[in-house]
C-alpha cells in the first residue's frame, strides 16, 4: 500500500507498473491471500480485545471463537473479492 | 534493582497499552481503506489520482500509515522478543523501529504528493 501511493505520488510512468501486478493471475492471488491475513489478523485482534475485557475464557468459547474467526475471515475474503471484481 | 529492569517493566505497560491502542484504531481505518480500495481495483493513474484526492482518502492514508507502521513495528518487536536472545533482540528490536518509521514519514510524504 505505502509503494501504491509512492508510485502514484511520483507519478504516471511510475505508477503504471502497479498494472502489471494487479492484472497478473499471481498479482491477484497474493492479494487474495494478503485480503484473508488480514481479516483473519482482525477477527483475531477482535477476540484477543475481548480476552482483553476478560470475556470467553471458557474452553468451549475459546473453541467456538476460533472456529468463528476463521470463518468470518474467509467470508469477509470472498466477499471482498467478489465485489472488487 | 538496576534502571534497566524498572524500564523494561515499565516499558511492557507502555508496549500493551500502543498495541490496543493502534489495534483499535485500526478497525475502522483498515476496514474503511480496505473497501475504498477494492472499490478501485486496477484502476488507472487518473482514477487512483482522484481517490487519492478526495478528503476520505486522505484523512485513511494519514491516519493509516502510522497507526499501521506502529502497530507492525511492536507486533515485531514481539516476534524478536520471543525467538531471538537477549544481546541480538535489542538491536533487532531498534532497527525494525527505524524501518518502520522511515516507511511511516516516506508514505506520509507520499500522501501529500498524491492526488494533487
Amino acid at each position: 500500500m505505502s509503494l501504491w501511493v509512492i508510485l502514484l505520488a511520483l507519478g504516471e510512468g511510475s505508477f503504471s507498473c502497479i498494472s502489471l501486478f494487479v492484472e497478473h493471475l499471481i498479482g491477484r492471488l497474493l492479494l487474495l491471500a494478503w485480503l484473508f491475513s488480514l481479516y483473519y489478523h482482525l477477527c483475531n485482534g477482535i477476540r484477543h480485545l475481548a480476552w482483553d475485557l476478560g470475556y470467553g475464557y471458557a474452553i468451549g468459547v475459546v473453541y467456538r471463537s476460533g472456529f468463528v474467526v476463521v470463518v468470518t475471515a474467509l467470508g469477509l475474503t470472498l466477499a471482498t473479492a467478489f465485489w472488487a471484481q | 534493582m538496576t534502571m534497566e529492569s524498572t524500564e523494561a517493566k515499565h516499558s511492557g505497560v507502555v508496549h500493551w497499552r500502543w498495541q490496543r491502542l493502534s489495534g483499535v484504531l485500526l478497525l475502522p481505518v483498515a476496514l474503511l481503506l480496505v473497501f475504498e480500495l477494492a472499490g478501485i481495483l486496477g484502476a488507472d493513474y487518473s482514477i487512483a489520482s482522484a481517490w487519492a484526492g478526495k478528503p476520505l482518502s486522505k484523512l485513511l492514508l494519514l491516519a493509516g500509515f502510522p497507526l499501521l507502521y506502529l502497530h507492525g513495528a511492536l507486533g515485531v518487536q514481539v516476534v524478536i522478543e520471543d525467538y531471538v536472545g537477549e544481546p541480538a533482540s535489542t538491536r533487532l528490536i531498534k532497527g525494525a523501529r527505524v524501518l518502520a518509521a522511515t516507511a511511516a514519514i516516506v508514505s506520509v510524504l507520499a500522501v501529500f504528493f498524491a492526488g494533487g
